[in-house]
């Protein structure tokens, strides 16, 4: 028996058990092939050595449970933990920032939904009754859970009770993931993928970039304030908004229309390039992380083009930015936002490399 | 990493290498000893542990050996490490005293070393 307590295989050929070994420590090594190079080089043989000395006599196979915990450490190596490389603690923080700013986005959008189907509910009750198969209940549950998810999530990574922030943030992709495929969505196909891809995007950011090794991070309290300050503006103005839009009435409900334009158009977009740009400067962790969030949002691109080759670009491109449609002019918008946060990201990497290699007079 | 966010398998490692350096196997079995084998490190959250507390300094590299065609890196407790596990080890123990004694009050009985003979109260 060795120390591990292989009991039972005593009567096995030496032979055979040295060649298992051979097999398991072959397999072994090809499952370190996950880890990042570097780190494989560093530490490879001492973790062979530690995972053949834990396995038990006759064993030919790693088990799930060490395949699991190495794949786990792959990733939390590539997404910035302690022993990782430079460019894993950039991807780390660029994670865990479009983890936290979609969140919050998604948190107010909902929430401007949510304050929206309240004060509607508010101002005349029974409207909830009017739309078929929808109880009071479920109207006061679909109104407030998903903002709660989203802005949980957020303070919940921010402060450090990461386990419930990750928990929270695969779950709001499982709630989009049914929401989308459901045959009654008003949305269209590519709308639906983009907000799909995008829930999924940021339940990924979050669940690795927020591992139990990955930093803090830096000023949660300048976090929570801006946080704060941005619902409180953006829940206002739209309570403000339901408030002038229910009962419609032409004149109010034409400048309620604008303001809905405006702020489901353009602004968010308009916002995200501008902060981009203005953090371009510093590092380009900002652009990189602003970029790969909205990268979803190019999916609603293709069919935008299509329509508009096809002349039928009604609420779809330009010349009709403005239009009663859901996202108007959303193609345009998202695909300038990315243009300039890559053009911004390109700039900042451009600064950074020179700054680097230059020197000093 | 403060105090309060230290993980129990992290706790166990730092007390399993009070007493002496120990190789990666090696730190396995003692946390499996230390916790009557409640606790089975994975080498994955070994080596994430490692990394982590030797690049906080609570640990050190301490030889390299080969054994049987094998190397084997050892890893000893820093001075600092020592420190950081007295204060765990110390915040713990007055968490402890705290449950066992409220227990007590309550008429509750404690199995084990904490019941009526021994206690931490």
């Amino acid at each position: 028996m060795n120390e591990n307590g292989g009991a039972g295989m005593d009567d096995e050929d030496p032979a055979d058990i040295g060649a298992g070994a051979d097999v398991l420590e072959a397999r072994y090594r090809r499952i370190l092939t996950l880890l990042p190079a570097a780190y494989r080089e560093h530490r490879g043989e001492e973790m062979i050595s530690t995972l053949l000395d834990g396995a038990p006599r006759g064993r030919r196979w790693p088990s799930i449970a060490e395949l699991a915990s190495l794949a786990a450490l792959a990733i939390r190596l590539r997404v910035g933990a302690p022993g990782g490389t430079r460019r894993a603690v950039a991807v780390g923080e660029i994670l865990r920032r479009t983890a936290l700013t979609g969140l919050l986005s998604l948190g107010l959008w909902t929430g401007w939904n949510g304050v929206d189907n309240l004060v509607v509910l508010w101002l005349e009750r029974r409207y909830a009754r009017h739309l078929p198969g929808l109880t009071l209940e479920s109207w006061l549950a679909t109104s407030t859970v998903p903002p709660l998810v989203y802005l949980g999530a957020f303070v919940a990574l921010l402060v450090g009770w990461r386990r419930l922030g990750r928990l929270l943030s695969v779950a709001q992709a499982g709630y989009i993931g049914f929401a989308v495929t459901r045959h009654d969505s008003f949305l269209v196909l590519s709308d639906r993928m983009a907000l799909f891809a995008l829930s999924l995007l940021i339940a990924v950011a979050a669940g690795s970039a927020f591992h139990r090794e990955a930093p803090r991070m830096p000023t949660p309290r300048r976090w929570l304030v801006s946080a704060a300050g941005l619902a409180g503006i953006i829940l206002t103005v739209s309570g403000v908004y339901s408030a002038l839009a229910f009962p419609p009435s032409p004149p109010d409900a034409q400048l309620a229309e604008e303001i809905a334009g405006v702020v489901g158009g353009p602004l968010v977009p308009a916002l995200a390039a501008l902060f981009g740009l203005s953090r371009a400067r510093r590092s380009p962790i900002w652009p990189a992380a602003l970029l790969t969030l909205g990268a979803p949002g190019l999916l609603i691109v293709p069919r935008a083009v299509i329509i508009y080759a096809q002349g039928k670009y009604e609420n779809v491109f330009v010349g009709d930015l403005f239009s009663r449609s859901l996202w108007p002019g959303m193609p345009v918008y998202m695909l300038a936002t990315e243009v300039t946060l890559a053009a911004a990201l390109g700039w900042s990497l451009y600064r950074s490399r020179r700054r680097a290699t230059a020197v000093p007079a | 990493m403060n105090t309060s966010t230290r993980t129990e398998q992290v706790f166990l490692i730092l007390t399993a290498l009070v007493d002496q350096p120990r190789h990666g196997y090696g730190i396995v079995q003692e946390v499996a000893r230390l916790s009557n084998g409640q606790t089975q490190l994975k080498v994955g959250t070994l080596y994430g542990a490692l990394d982590r507390l030797t690049g906080e300094g609570l640990l050190a590299p301490d030889r390299d050996e080969i054994e049987g065609g094998r190397l084997r890196r050892y890893y000893r407790l820093t001075e600092q490490g020592a420190a950081a596990l007295a204060e765990d080890a110390e915040r713990l123990a007055a968490h402890a005293a705290v449950a066992t004694r409220r227990l007590r009050d309550r008429g509750v009985s404690l199995p084990g070393k904490l019941g009526p003979a021994g206690g931490a109260a």
